[in-house]
């Protein structure tokens, strides 16, 4: 049992922490700030952890701000149209911010 | 040593510490006996509150995060005039500009906004005014080049790329007020436009023995290219030069 509870506390301490502390978080804008901070984190190459971790932010302006920033920091490294699934998980107006960052060439220098 | 940011600390002198400790005291005896009614609290709370974030009540929510701003240029969309945009706008913080750019796009297909108006509101954010520029085009050639120059920098070539394919082909009288017009013949679009115009264009009256000789042989070789390739010629109102491999040119 005390080799169980120090692998966990292992696991926690070696990066698996920061997977758990948004989830255990109770549903509200810190939440969807925790998830926000952790999809700055992910590079292009996870494109499908983006994803799920955007679609984990329910606070439709906090996810659009935390997909956009992505976009903005990330743009240069993406290829139109990669990255169109994220942008579709934002309302009409953050949706077209975000598909300009990303699919603009004289955005993308 | 003291320095200036860490200042030594003197020692209070003894009778100012017995005299806040005795006023302290007194006023939370005060306080015990008398204490204050729920108006008075609730006054005093007011009194003490810093002053509201000016803005939309709808983003009260998020005031202290930069989401703020975002929320702002949500409810930004809904402002009656360019003036109540721009003070709306100005408390978007960091998203200022993606505000202002928002409502600028939402006045393209309203005729009473002119383009100057629509210019000046973009702020000085070169994207938005490109998109004005894009989206009201004018017909004057020499006028549209200057525009993305003074407007649109630092996407002036993109901006003059797209002015250029909205004209093509040129006409003779076009390159003719160009080069009247001092227009920046070293701007890459320019010559290859005009190169596409001649290679493109059955019967074309244009060439490129009309453009300035020091980018004759640019207009040439995109001509020449084009011979070769004319899988590669734009058609109107077809993409901005990407086949003719001039984005990205400087």
């Amino acid at each position: 049992m005390r080799r169980l509870v120090w692998a966990a506390a292992l696991a926690w301490g070696c990066g698996g922490g920061g997977a758990v502390e948004c989830e255990a978080q109770a549903p509200g804008l810190e939440r969807d700030r925790c998830f926000a901070a952790r999809l700055q984190s992910l590079p292009v190459t996870d494109l499908p952890r983006c994803v799920q971790t955007a679609e984990q932010i329910a606070d439709p302006l906090v996810r659009g701000e935390a997909v956009i920033t992505w976009a903005n920091a990330h743009n240069r490294e993406l290829q139109p149209p990669a990255g169109q699934e994220l942008c579709a998980l934002l309302g009409q107006l953050d949706q077209a911010t975000c598909q300009r960052r990303l699919m603009t060439p004289h955005l993308q220098r | 040593m003291p320095t200036a940011s860490h200042p030594t600390r003197r020692p209070l002198p003894t009778a100012a510490v017995a005299l806040g400790l005795l006023g302290v005291g007194a006023l939370g005896a005060a306080a015990v006996l008398f204490p204050p009614s729920f108006g008075e609290l609730l006054s005093a709370a007011h009194a003490a509150a810093p002053e509201p974030t000016p803005g939309p009540a709808a983003c009260a929510a998020y005031a202290g995060s930069t989401t703020w701003g975002l929320c702002v240029r949500k409810e930004a969309l809904e402002a009656p005039s360019l003036e109540a945009m721009v003070a709306l706008c100005a408390g978007a913080g960091p998203w200022e500009g993606a505000c202002r750019d928002s409502w600028v796009e939402a006045q393209f297909h309203v005729p009473s906004m002119d383009r100057g108006m629509l210019l000046r509101a973009c702020g000085g954010e070169p994207d938005c005014a490109f998109k004005v520029l894009d989206h009201r085009p004018i017909p004057e050639l020499d006028i549209a080049l200057s525009e993305c120059a003074q407007w649109a920098r630092p996407y002036a070539n993109d901006c003059a790329g797209h002015v250029l394919r909205r004209a093509f082909p040129l006409s003779p009288e076009e390159v003719t007020v160009l080069r009247r017009s001092g227009a920046d013949w070293t701007q890459p679009h320019l010559a290859a436009w005009v190169g596409a115009t001649s290679a493109c264009v059955a019967d074309a009256q244009t060439s490129c023995a009309e453009v300035p000789s020091a980018e004759k042989a640019r207009c040439e070789a995109f001509a020449a290219h084009l011979r070769r390739h004319p899988e590669a010629c734009p058609v109107r109102g077809g993409p901005d030069g990407a086949a003719m491999g001039l984005h990205g040119q400087k």
